[in-house]
């Protein structure tokens, strides 16, 4: 099962065409960790600063199996 | 600002004014100023909008000088909403001016002999008061275009619409922001009752003739303010995120964490969600013409706020808040941003307060008045809160009168007030604060999320009450302390992060006091303006039993995580331990 990707606020410029409602869908041959996800997107780390796997608070050492959530966002804070 | 104008509504002959010298409030502000002025004056067991309650308008330390983020305004009473004591923040003009006009604070104090309505216009040769019975009933965008043709648009306004007439617990105060909009409100806790118990429409202040206010020490203010600005500019949030999305950037970030509160806090996330997300709201701003950077008052440098236009370019309202975005959206199944900005606009016309709406609204559809996901129908509720409609004042009233009048369980509610924009059980450290803050339900008073979501100051597992109680603690403390700072909250990110930014802060102050304020002082003061509020809040019946949360919360557990409110009710009790 492919892994759902969504990203937020400035990192979408990253990404071509990038679809908010559905986010990215991504197949992996083998399991990945989130900073491998970034290579693969082009997305630099430095711009990352929370990493959320299936709601829960992560970092970039995380491994991806397939079928998780993954939400990435530059810092943000509001209230 | 060495005076306190204190107006007698109830005064022989009509309202009397007086000024007052600061005496025992002097070195006070903001929220110190309010709650001092509440806890030694007000008796906690009044009727809220009796002759013995009063209303405390007051700017903060650094209201009127050139510091940046120094406009926003505390305004104090007991609650007719939660019953305790209250104070409501909000940015806009007023404070910067009545701050230059020398006053530290406004008293409304008594009660009218009869129900004449009366407008105050303040400006460097005093006080007016005079009857304006013409404008019953005006919504805050009529009456701020009649206040604009009769003194200009440099003035600054303080108002209620007709929900604080009809003194409905949700009603606001409005401030009126740069463009001289009533767009910025004290939203919080029915202060707009108390004003409308007052007799009082509005409170016009003009500044014309006054100067900035000036430090002790010039030099090491302007140093200190400057860099002060620079930390700001520096931190990614306060420099970069807040200014390009706003708060409702926070729509994603809070819904993929699972701790959206969603169709009246039933689940944890929002399918709905990215139509209303702060991105697609800045993309739909800028599209149309409107702004999405934008900030609610002069020297405002984060400028989290923007316009939002209708799809034929014209003014709508103000860039609605994350909270609103949620209150009016998602917490009612909604994901029509149009539609949500109409609610904005008129919560803020009738002088109500979007977060207690929002969420009365999300009860009245769980009570079946209302589909969720209708948003024609929560226009219509709300029109009735604002045609004053029988159905109007049972809603306008709030979300724990309106469960209560149609028998609803789940009320997102503490001491009376409704929760905002995140489940205490995806962000467990945000309980705590709903729990036990003085003010109710409030996520401004100790806004765990910083350090639960954002890894703003640390991090703490949001999914655990572990950290929690010390977390929400440390908070609230130095919450206390912004808030009688003046300063909008959301400096907390640069200064949490970064203790340079911290220190520039302190020497403002200090320049501008000519103080030797430390970190522990900070703490100190934070501490002593808690202890009074709470103490008022004790002496008006609310004990430990009301520093909890609905029994839903622990025995409903919200998706995704699945999980209830854990921090157990003797860790509750610690909070204020010391
Ligand atoms: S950051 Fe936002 S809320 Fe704070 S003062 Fe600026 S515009 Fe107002």
């Amino acid at each position: 099962m492919p892994v759902q990707v969504f990203l937020n606020a400035t990192l979408r410029k990253r990404v071509k065409s990038y679809d908010a409602a559905g986010g990215l869908s991504i197949s992996l041959s083998r399991p990945v960790t989130v900073a491998g996800l970034c290579d693969m997107l082009r997305i630099p780390k430095g711009e990352i600063k929370l990493i959320m796997i299936d709601g829960r608070a992560a970092s970039l050492e995380n491994e991806l199996k397939g079928n998780e959530r993954v939400g990435l966002f530059p810092p943000v804070g509001g209230g | 600002m060495d005076k306190i104008l204190r107006i007698d509504m109830g005064a022989e002959g009509g309202p009397r004014a007086t000024e007052t010298k600061l005496g025992a409030y002097t070195g006070l502000g903001g929220r110190a100023m309010t709650s001092g002025i509440v806890s030694k004056e007000v008796p906690p067991l009044c009727h809220p909008l009796g002759e013995d309650n009063k209303l405390v308008i007051a700017p903060g330390l650094l209201g009127g000088t050139t510091a940046a983020m120094s406009g926003r305004l505390s305004v104090g009473c007991k609650s007719p909403l939660t019953g305790g004591i209250k104070e409501a923040n909000s940015g806009g003009q007023p404070a910067q001016v009545l701050a230059r006009l020398g006053y530290a604070a406004i008293v409304l104090e008594g009660k009218p002999k009869d129900s004449t309505l009366y407008k105050i216009l303040i400006n460097k040769d005093g006080v007016k008061i005079t009857p304006a019975d013409e404008l019953k009933g005006l919504g805050n965008y009529d009456l701020i275009d009649k206040m604009k043709s009769l003194y200009g648009d440099k003035v600054a306004c303080i108002s209620i619409g007709p929900a604080g007439e009809m003194k409905l617990s949700a009603a606001s105060i409005a401030c009126t922001d740069i463009e001289m909009r009533p767009t910025r409100h004290a939203g919080r806790g029915g202060v707009g009752a108390v004003m409308g118990s007052k007799g009082v429409k509005v409170i016009v202040l003009d500044d014309a003739g006054m100067k900035m206010r000036s430090p002790k020490d010039p030099e090491k203010f302007k140093a200190a303010a400057k860099q002060f600005v620079e930390g700001l500019r520096k931190h990614p949030v306060t420099g970069q995120g807040l200014p390009a999305y706003g708060t409702n950037v926070l729509t994603n970030v809070i819904n993929e964490a699972g701790a959206y509160p969603t169709h009246n806090f039933m689940w944890g996330r929002f399918e709905g969600c990215s139509a209303i997300s702060g991105e697609t709201q800045a993309e739909t701003e800028t599209a149309r013409g409107g702004l999405a950077t934008h900030g609610c008052h002069r020297g405002c440098v984060i400028k989290c706020s923007g316009t939002y236009v209708n799809k034929d370019g014209h003014y709508l309202t103000k860039q609605p808040e994350y909270e609103t975005v949620w209150a009016h959206g998602g917490n009612c199944g909604i994901s029509d941003l149009d539609a949500i900005a109409m609610l904005d606009r008129m919560d803020d016309d009738f002088g109500l307060d979007t977060i207690e709406m929002g969420a009365t609204i999300g009860v009245a559809m769980e009570a079946g008045l209302a589909k969720f996901g209708d948003a024609d129908a929560a226009i219509n509720l709300l029109k009735e809160v604002g045609n004053g409609t029988p159905l109007g004042r049972i809603l306008g009233n709030g979300a724990a009168f309106t469960g209560k009048a149609f028998g609803v369980e789940r009320v997102p509610v503490v001491k009376g007030q409704a929760m905002p924009a995140y489940d205490p059980r995806g962000i467990q450290g945000m309980g705590v604060t709903y729990a036990t803050s003085t003010m109710g339900a409030d996520h401004t008073a100790g806004y765990a999320v910083m350090t639960n979501i954002f890894k703003v100051g640390g991090f703490v597992d949001p999914l655990t009450p572990e950290g929690q109680v010390e977390l929400s603690r440390n908070l609230q403390i130095t919450t206390a302390f912004i808030d009688s700072s003046g300063m909008c909250l959301f400096i907390a990110f640069a200064i949490s992060d970064q203790p340079e930014t911290f220190q520039t802060f302190l020497d403002m102050l200090n320049a501008f006091y000519g103080l030797s304020l430390t970190a522990d002082g900070v703490t100190a003061l934070g501490k002593s303006v808690l202890k009074k509020e709470r103490q008022f809040n004790l002496d008006a019946g609310l004990s430990a039993e009301h520093d909890r949360l609905p029994a839903f919360f622990k025995k409903e557990t919200l998706p995704p995580h699945n999980i209830t409110f854990m921090v157990k009710d003797q860790d509750l009790d610690t909070v204020f331990n010391w």
